[in-house]
């Protein structure tokens, strides 16, 4: 069973060097191998996810060198479980991207760059969740990077590369802290093995050993974009195609999220960063949320409350009982799926009304009542209406910081109250404005130019044909209504149907989460699988 | 640990002298920022090894004690390959970047520019003569309960 581990790494990759070897030509045979590749993902982490959860942490030495040395990786029950979360979020998206890809018929590009780019993305987001040491988990990281700037950048238009520019740029010095993190870990303990770092840095002296801790988290903070320097994740994601932003919003920042709940719980046990934590969490889910509020772009808005509710992760995590990692992992989970859910959503509504801008946007319940729907649901999810997945893990939170008790704790209650109140008011206003309201203009048959901005109010006169194709580049004048594609839609529906499988799957998913939090807190079954297989 | 003191003061000049470069706002001078720094990080990582030896060929004879550390060696390597990569992108996207706008300044996002501009009130967006004209009535609840827009005007399409 041990050798399913890699798999998740392996087979995008190897089904990169297909797609690039098949070339421009053969468009379904790369839908084909996408497709079955990532399914065949998901079902690896299945088994994983169960296999681990079973029989304890599954470990494979790569090269077969003995623990300390080589390349380890290691599923245990949380990485298994983003693992799967991830894989079933990527493959939905996949979908909804294939949907997109041939109503846009952008298949004409010289060279097929969005295969490749998105199989090595989720290489990199599994290599990332199943690495055992520091320079691997660096490896995954790059490995991501290096595929988001391409997808970022698809197309190469204005606003896209002045999006990439920023992101490159955070991401790259990002990178440059981690590795010089990783040098003082590996001067001060002389290994980059988790399992062995975690025995040696006991031994380390603290003020070293606070180093190290607070530059890891720097770097994850950056990749989670949490308070203080989440400032470039609302600037770059959302001029990105829709699908893009969706699996980047859903994955990229969670893998900083898991990062972080590693290094606290594997290697920095004793939570005496918790205050700071707490802060930072406090920070970000009031002022994401308030930027949230000013926006009136709907993908900028839901950039900024992602922004806020990765704070709800860190409160769990800086509460530090079985609880709140329990907690934070289940919220992990939903909202991988419910932000990725929200922005596949915002995907259609663009490619309906030609547009994200609420102001513009109105009285789609009456002529779009599906999309109202795929809307409804995972808006009220994230703002955490009972029956739904949000409300399981906002409950979790809350609980693991009444039962922790004292002032801090309580006052990061208050904030996850007042935030999620905003989220609610949030997702109104977006309901409101673009859905419940009569339209703003009649909106005209299928396939015409609606309205011109341009500065010269003359029309340019585009045939209805062309109109028809979709020439909507992101913040466009030009406003036209297409027929979504049926399978972006059932992409999306099935984006939804898995955000609700979490309430029915409540108690499993919860279960899961628990004996993780168990297992993380422990720390020794990870040791132990890890130096004495 | 023996730690060299030319290899500290290498990394510390060459780190800090990319620092300074990154803040700027061409961005094939934060490139080269981002290459100065990360030699720099580079030397640090060098730096880790402690004592300099033989090199690590383990033939028959070689005291172990006396061959220098691989492993910073083998985590530069792996950096430096991405680095090249990264750096082969990061000189594409300014490239196109000048292509498209003739520099390679990146400009402050349009968006962000907009929400201060509307906080501010110095100078409104041209009004859509479709669309219900948000920062006509500032009252939250207008939002909250979805007031229907106002009759289109027509008296703007004059010009």
């Amino acid at each position: 069973m041990n050798a399913l581990v890699p798999l998740p790494v392996i087979l995008p990759l190897t089904a990169t060097g297909l797609s690039l070897f098949i070339g421009p030509h053969l468009r379904s045979l790369h839908r084909l191998i996408s497709i079955t590749v990532l399914a065949a993902v998901l079902a690896v982490d299945v088994i994983l996810l169960f296999e681990a959860d079973r029989a304890g942490p599954l470990t494979v030495h790569l090269g077969d060198f003995a623990p300390p040395l080589g390349v380890t990786l290691v599923a245990d029950r949380l990485s298994a479980l983003m693992l799967t979360v991830s894989g079933a979020v990527t493959l939905i998206v996949l979908v909804y991207a294939l949907g997109q890809d041939m109503a846009d018929r952008e298949d004409r590009a010289p060279l097929p760059v969005f295969h490749p780019a998105y199989l090595v993305l989720v290489a990199g987001v599994s290599c990332t969740f199943l690495a055992g040491d520091l320079v691997n988990l660096y490896v995954g990281f790059e490995i991501m990077l290096m595929a988001s700037f391409v997808l970022l950048t698809v197309g190469g238009t204005e606003p896209r590369l002045r999006a990439g520019s920023t992101y490159t740029v955070v991401s790259l010095v990002s990178s440059l802290v981690f590795l010089a993190a990783i040098a003082v870990a590996y001067a001060a303990a002389g290994t980059v093995n988790f399992a062995q770092l975690s025995v040696r840095l006991a031994e380390v002296p603290g003020g070293v050993r606070m180093l190290i801790e607070v530059l890891l988290l720097t770097v994850f903070g950056v990749k989670a974009a949490v308070f203080p320097v989440a400032a470039w994740l609302p600037d770059s994601y959302p001029t990105a195609p829709a699908p893009i932003t969706a699996v980047f919003a859903g994955l990229l920042t969670k893998v900083g999220v898991y990062s972080m709940i590693r290094a606290e719980t594997l290697l920095f046990p004793g939570n005496h960063l918790s205050r700071v934590l707490m802060a930072i969490a406090f920070a970000s889910m009031l002022v994401g949320i308030l930027g949230a509020v000013a926006q009136t772009d709907l993908k900028r808005l839901l950039s900024f409350t992602l922004v806020s509710h990765i704070g709800f992760m860190l409160y769990g995590l800086a509460l530090g009982s079985r609880d709140g990692i329990g907690g934070a992992i289940v919220y992990t989970a939903h909202h991988i799926t419910v932000q990725t859910t929200l922005f596949l959503a915002a995907g259609l509504l663009e490619k309906r009304y030609g547009t994200t801008e609420l102001t513009r946007l109105g009285g789609a319940a009456r002529t779009a009542p599906l999309l109202a729907v795929l809307w409804f649901v995972p808006a009220m999810n994230l703002a955490g209406i009972p029956p739904l997945s949000g409300f399981i893990g906002k409950l979790g939170l809350m609980r693991a910081g009444a039962a922790e008790g004292g002032t801090y704790a309580y006052v990061l209650l208050g904030a996850v109250a007042v935030t999620s109140v905003l989220t609610l008011y949030v997702m109104a206003k977006v309901w409101n404005l673009a859905f419940w309201r009569a339209e703003p203009a009649p909106l005209p048959a299928e396939g015409v130019v609606l309205e011109d901005t341009d500065e010269d109010a003359e029309a340019p006169a585009v045939p209805p044909g062309r109109a028809g194709r979709g020439a909507t580049p992101a913040g466009a004048c030009v406003r036209t209504t297409v027929r979504i594609p049926r399978v972006m839609t059932s992409a999306t529906a099935g984006a939804v149907a898995l955000g609700l499988a979490y309430t029915v799957l409540a108690t499993p998913l919860t279960g899961v989460a628990d004996r993780s939090a168990t297992e993380l807190l422990a720390r020794t079954p990870y040791i132990e699988a890890v130096l004495n297989p | 640990m023996t730690v060299s003191a030319t290899l500290l003061a290498c990394a510390v000049v060459l780190t800090s002298a990319g620092v300074v470069l990154i803040h700027t706002r061409a961005l094939t001078r934060v490139l080269i920022g981002i290459i100065v720094c990360g030699n720099g990080i580079n030397l640090f990582v060098l730096a880790a090894t402690g004592r300099a030896g033989v090199p690590p060929l383990l033939y028959p004879g070689v005291s172990h004690a006396r061959v220098t550390d691989p492993l910073p060696q083998a985590i530069i390597l792996t950096a430096v390959v991405i680095s090249l990569a990264t750096t082969a992108f990061t000189l594409a996207i300014a490239y196109r970047s000048g292509q498209l706008t003739g520099s390679d300044f990146v400009p402050d996002d349009t968006e962000d520019h907009r929400v201060l501009q509307r906080t501010l009130h110095t100078r409104r967006p041209r009004p859509n003569p479709h669309a219900r004209d948000r920062t006509t009535d500032d009252s939250l609840w207008n939002d909250i309960l979805g007031t229907d827009p106002p009759p289109p005007r027509q008296d703007d399409d004059t010009a």
